[in-house]
């Protein structure tokens, strides 16, 4: 056992001495510049002689080793208990809880019984980060409510509750999703907020209070009708808001939101119609990403916009399937409303919806930007649009092409 | 329908007012912002004094404090050696186009930041330390999954070992611990092995 050590050892201290004598002749070097100086002032801290074979980690203040820790998978950062007196109770104070539980790997019984015990153990009054991932089963709704309170209690920033399952294109397919808890709503701590298929539906309208919330992040998630309104309402501080294939949504009117990203809506059944209205004030960045349905975007207040990213698509009905009127309208709405953005990203639906418009001979609003981005494969039917959209930027600096392929329906 | 590419650039666009058309077909996009280069004097513990700009400096929360207290004089940091700080700014200086967002930081250790962890524990020990005096995040952040790098795969006594920790249980201790903690930890991640 010593033998191993003293040959671990070894090869560990060859390493640290190599290093030591490079340190020592730097600092020899430097000193020699500054002789004057170095004789009548020592260094106050001089750190860089390590004795080799002493245990530094450990000498690290606690809440560095714990902020190690965090970097572990929870079931590690609970092992290292046994490595010595030191570590045995740090774990129960690290800054991140994450819990993910592999649905093939063992039951989910175990899984829950591992959590209860872990948060058990838990001695910290505070958590920065907690987050669970799972496949969620109705039965497991009751001991969830629990975790969420243990988080809140324990004055949790971030957030995340992801649930597996659920399609593109049918979110809910599978089995109920999660209703969140109504204490949930009224929180003054969270500040960073994940949901992945879960039910948003805080009951009354002044039920929202997230004071400290700047990061919102809503997946696959079924919202009541004025669910996102209320939220943002209830958010006055609210930076980054993030929605990824939920309902349609008719309002996001906001003073404190900067960045804005509507990934996709569920909306397969909407038969008329509808408009969501986005005024912004302060809003820097918007991206209008994936399959929209027939959903209008209406901008109303976007002044401060410098970056924007128009690369969705959306139904095009057969009864105009060579017409795209509709759709021409909406993007020329679009394009006027964003002329004064700096940076415009385009994707390969709009840009095919200009080359229409091109060769109508309708030319596209003029603007100011000065960079171009698009995000294209270079097909035969984007060229007049790409054309249309460099003829409206006199003032463009920077164009920027990424190849990418066409997975978008003509 | 017959148009031409080139044709129709050639009509559609005024070459007067394009100042700058570079076609770069490139996987990542970036505009680097210039700042004006304003420089920074930081004196370190042993009286060593840095120039830095100043857009690398204040990738230290502490400096960019400090600087506004001192406003244009030398920044004195009396707890960090100037070996160590000359390291963290040459991390610095490779970082200071990358924004603050530590989304970017998340996951394995990229090439060129994998060889400036590859150092021995003291090294790591002190730039976790400055990391932190400092309030550089992102270093630390760093630091925080070369470390957990360093004992991913090895079991406990391997660890010990790597890192010259003394066991101080007595073999009663150990194994009540170990029991009743790791009976019930599941988790198909794991780095540390029984």
């Amino acid at each position: 056992m010593e033998d191993r050590e003293g040959s671990v050892c070894s090869q560990q201290s060859t390493d640290s001495v190599r290093s030591v004598l490079a340190v020592i002749h730097g600092h020899y070097h430097r000193t020699d510049l500054n002789s004057t100086q170095s004789t009548s002032k020592r260094p106050k801290f001089s750190p860089i002689f390590p004795t080799p074979c002493v245990d530094l980690i450990s000498a690290l203040p606690d809440f560095l080793i714990q902020e190690i820790l965090s970097f572990l998978p929870i079931e590690d950062a609970i092992r290292t208990s046994v490595l010595s007196q030191r570590w045995k109770p740090l774990w129960t104070q690290i800054p991140t809880l994450s819990f993910s539980h592999n649905c093939f790997s063992f039951k989910l019984a175990k899984f829950t019984d591992f959590v209860n015990k872990t948060l058990d153990h838990f001695i910290s009054p505070k958590i920065k980060n907690f987050m669970i991932n799972f496949k969620f089963e109705e039965s497991m709704a009751a001991r969830l409510d629990e975790w969420v309170l243990f988080a809140t209690s324990h004055h949790v920033e971030k957030l995340s509750l992801v649930f597996d399952g659920g399609l593109v294109y049918a979110p809910f397919a599978e089995s109920t999703p999660y209703r969140l808890p109504q204490f949930l709503y009224i929180n003054s701590s969270l500040k960073d907020l994940t949901l992945r298929q879960c039910v948003v539906s805080p009951e009354a309208e002044s039920h929202v209070s997230w004071p400290s919330l700047k990061v919102l992040s809503v997946n696959y998630s079924r919202l009541n009708n004025e669910a996102i309104e209320n939220i943002v309402s209830g958010s006055p501080n609210l930076q980054k808001l993030k929605l990824h294939n939920c309902e349609g949504i008719n309002r996001i009117s906001s003073r404190s939101l900067e960045v804005l990203v509507i990934n996709a809506i569920y909306d397969p059944y909407e038969k008329h119609e509808s408009v969501t209205e986005i005024s912004c004030p302060n809003l820097q960045s918007l991206s209008l990403l994936g399959f929209l349905y027939r959903r209008t975007y209406r901008l109303m207040h976007v002044s401060s916009l410098s970056k924007a990213n128009l690369s969705f698509v959306m139904t095009i009905d057969k009864k105009d399937k060579y017409d795209c009127t509709k759709h021409r309208d909406i993007l020329r709405e679009l394009l006027e409303k964003l002329c004064h953005v700096e940076k415009l990203t385009m994707g390969t639906w709009c840009l095919q919806v200009l080359s229409i418009w091109e060769i109508k001979g309708i030319s596209s609003p003029l603007s100011k930007r000065n960079c171009l981005v698009l995000d294209t494969e270079i097909c035969e039917w984007d060229l007049p649009g790409i054309v249309s959209l460099l003829q409206s930027s006199p003032y463009l600096k920077k164009l920027v092409i990424n190849l990418s392929p066409c997975d978008n329906s003509k | 329908m017959a148009f031409t590419w080139s044709k129709t650039i050639y009509m559609g666009l005024d070459p007067i007012f394009l100042t700058e058309l570079s076609i770069s077909i490139i996987i990542f996009s970036t505009i680097a912002s210039s700042k004006k280069s304003r420089v920074s004097k930081i004196k370190t513990a042993d009286n060593e004094i840095f120039e830095v700009e100043e857009a690398v400096a204040t990738m230290s929360n502490t400096i960019k404090i400090m600087a506004g207290d001192c406003s244009g004089g030398v920044i004195p940091l009396n707890n960090v050696h100037s070996t160590i700080f000359a390291r963290v700014i040459e991390w610095c200086k490779k970082h200071v186009d990358d924004g603050e967002d530590l989304e970017y930081y998340k996951g394995a250790l990229k090439n060129c930041d994998a060889t400036f962890f590859e150092v021995d524990q003291a090294v790591l020990y002190h730039l976790l330390t400055t990391a932190n005096s400092l309030d550089i995040k992102p270093l630390l952040h760093q630091g925080c999954q070369r470390f957990v790098d360093m004992i991913n795969g090895k079991t406990v006594e391997e660890i010990r070992q790597l890192l010259h920790i003394k066991n101080d249980f007595t073999n009663e201790e150990e194994d009540e611990t170990r029991k009743k903690l790791w009976s019930s930890v599941v988790g198909m991640n794991s780095f540390i092995l029984l």
